[in-house]
């Protein structure tokens, strides 16, 4: 698997060569003599490297994020898909994101597609689907992680900016990390000065603008080895608020509470032999009201 | 189909020997002659096979065909479906309209529902016709959180519905398989088609219910009886999602 993970971030990185050189190339086009033919500049070797600065940055990130009792954002996702034609597809969602560390959590997904709205109050761990009426609902991991643990693999349910809830969002990122460079500063991104970091760990080659001054992570773009389309998927976070008061009654929602059950369910193809956890029943009520979308 | 093929490859056991002489047998079953480099025979259904200079050919009593020579081949079978190859690739062609192919040690193939396959060199990966992909990476399911995961695309996500969205409900995501050209002759060709109603399919994803459902809780789901088709409820991949199911128990 490893092998498998160089050769993924070799041909990232040989793209990005490739950029390099055609980039290298045009102002020696621009400067030279008409029918003059010019060799593109050498941009040297691919430099699969750690920077210790890059990792000085990601690492200011984490302890902020970690540092932080409660927080809260709006998240913007933006990802690809392929459409029938073949060419990808962009699809957008917006959720705001309550988090109460250890163990407590509120994402409401409000804006295109499916509109959801999860819920973990540290005992009950509920994903419910307003315009549907239908919950699912199951006993609550004891941490944070644990649940969003429990969503991905019972449910397919991924929500991308995990590694922002996590309580260690550095043990995740410097998981398997091959590669990390700094590419400079931006002006641009959530109209504040940040630092740029790309990074490659595990099967993720990703792209974080971090606060110049508060360290908090604005923009993260990741392309994964695992997909041979190399679908982008881009997370804007704004409106970032640490250590605000969230109210106690955030984290649970009395119309999740009354709607129909439903279980968690991966709609993938199962492997042989299924999926340990896969599946997770919902919980005793089963209530017969709405349910009809 | 099969039974044709048996008698076709007992003929060619009594045809060779004879290849450098001429001969010729009669039996119950068939005949067979050969000589100066060739031969023939035919099976009492109605198969028949020859060849001779480095070529062959042979037809089944039900219509199948095959021949080759010059290290090609190719066949066709008494429904229609299609294959050959040559110089280290093949292809083929089903009679429901699936297609494989392949070649240098990768292989690419598309079913009949427009669901997609392919793989080579110890990988592979599949798309399924409702949109839902899976890859044999043991680290997809389960592993970590910076694995790959098919999004949660749904016709439904922009309200009115995308025919040319992918994802599910819509029998045909087609990340491989070429740059729009392929799709777009395919879709010409089915301009004058008239719409079809929806199929619903056994263990099928849907990312909505048709009309007329009726909703029924039963043991630890919740199920619809949408006209005879029955439907459950679950969350996963980011939403609701309903999938074809048997009748449950009452």
């Amino acid at each position: 698997m490893r092998s498998a993970r160089v050769r993924s971030f070799v041909s990232c990185l040989s793209f990005a060569s490739a950029v390099g050189l055609l980039g290298v190339a045009r102002p020696a086009i621009a400067t030279e003599p008409v029918g003059s033919p010019t060799a593109p500049a050498d941009p040297g070797p691919v430099v699969a490297a750690i920077e210790p600065k890059a990792l000085e940055l990601l690492k200011a990130m984490s302890a902020r994020l970690a540092a932080a009792n409660t927080l809260s954002f709006t998240a913007l996702t933006t990802y690809e898909s392929p459409s029938r034609l073949g060419p990808p597809l962009a699809y957008t969602t917006l959720s705001q994101v309550s988090v109460q560390r250890p163990n407590r959590f509120r994402v409401l997904t409000t804006g295109d597609g499916p509109a959801t709205e999860v819920y973990d109050d540290g005992k009950t761990l509920v994903a419910f689907a307003p315009a549907e009426n239908l919950a699912a609902v199951a006993a609550a991991p004891p941490t944070l992680d644990g649940a969003l643990r429990l969503l991905h693999e019972s449910a397919a349910f991924y929500l991308p900016f995990t590694d922002v809830l996590v309580a260690d969002p550095y043990g995740d990122i410097a998981d398997g990390i091959e590669v990390a460079f700094v590419v400079g500063q931006s002006q641009i991104v959530d109209g504040t000065t940040t630092n740029i970091v790309a990074f490659a760990a595990g099967r993720s080659f990703q792209q974080v603008w971090i606060g110049a001054d508060d360290q908090l992570p604005r923009r993260i773009r990741a392309v994964y080895g695992d997909d041979p389309s190399r679908l982008r998927h881009d997370l804007e976070l704004s409106s970032w608020k640490l250590d605000g008061e969230i109210p106690e009654g955030a984290f649970t929602s009395a119309k999740a509470a009354a709607a129909t059950r439903i279980p968690f369910e991966r709609p993938d193809p199962k492997p042989p032999g299924g999926i340990p956890g896969a599946s997770v029943e919902p919980a005793a009520k089963n209530s017969q009201s709405g349910g009809r979308p | 189909m099969r039974r044709s093929g048996f008698v076709f490859s007992g003929l060619l056991t009594l045809a060779l020997p004879g290849a450098a002489l001429a001969w010729s047998h009669s039996g119950a079953f068939g005949t067979a002659s050969g000589g100066r480099g060739s031969w023939s025979a035919s099976g009492y259904r109605g198969g028949s096979a020859s060849g001779g200079d480095g070529s062959w050919s042979g037809s089944g009593f039900r219509g199948s065909s095959a021949s080759g020579g010059d290290g090609s081949w190719s066949g066709t079978g008494f429904r229609g479906g299609t294959a050959s190859g040559s110089d280290g690739s093949w292809s083929g062609t089903g009679w429901r309209g699936g297609t494989a192919s392949g070649s240098d040690g990768s292989w690419h193939a598309t079913g009949a529902s427009d669901g997609t396959a392919s793989g080579g060199g110890g990988y592979w990966h599949a798309t399924g016709p409702y949109g839902t992909t899976a890859y044999n990476t043991t680290a997809y399911y389960g592993g970590t959180y910076s694995t790959y995961h098919p999004p949660a695309v749904v016709n439904s996500y922009y309200g009115s519905g995308c025919y040319n969205c992918g994802g599910w409900g819509t029998a045909g995501a087609a990340a491989a398989g070429g740059f729009l050209g392929a799709r777009l002759a395919q879709a010409r060709a089915a301009e004058a088609a008239p719409p079809q109603q929806p199929t619903y399919v056994m263990g099928g994803i849907y990312p909505s219910l048709p009309a007329g459902c009726v909703q029924s809780s039963q043991g630890a789901g919740s199920y619809y009886n949408c006209n005879g088709t029955w439907f459950s409820a679950a969350f996963g991949a980011n939403g609701v999602y309903y999938r074809v199911v048997s009748a449950p128990a009452s």
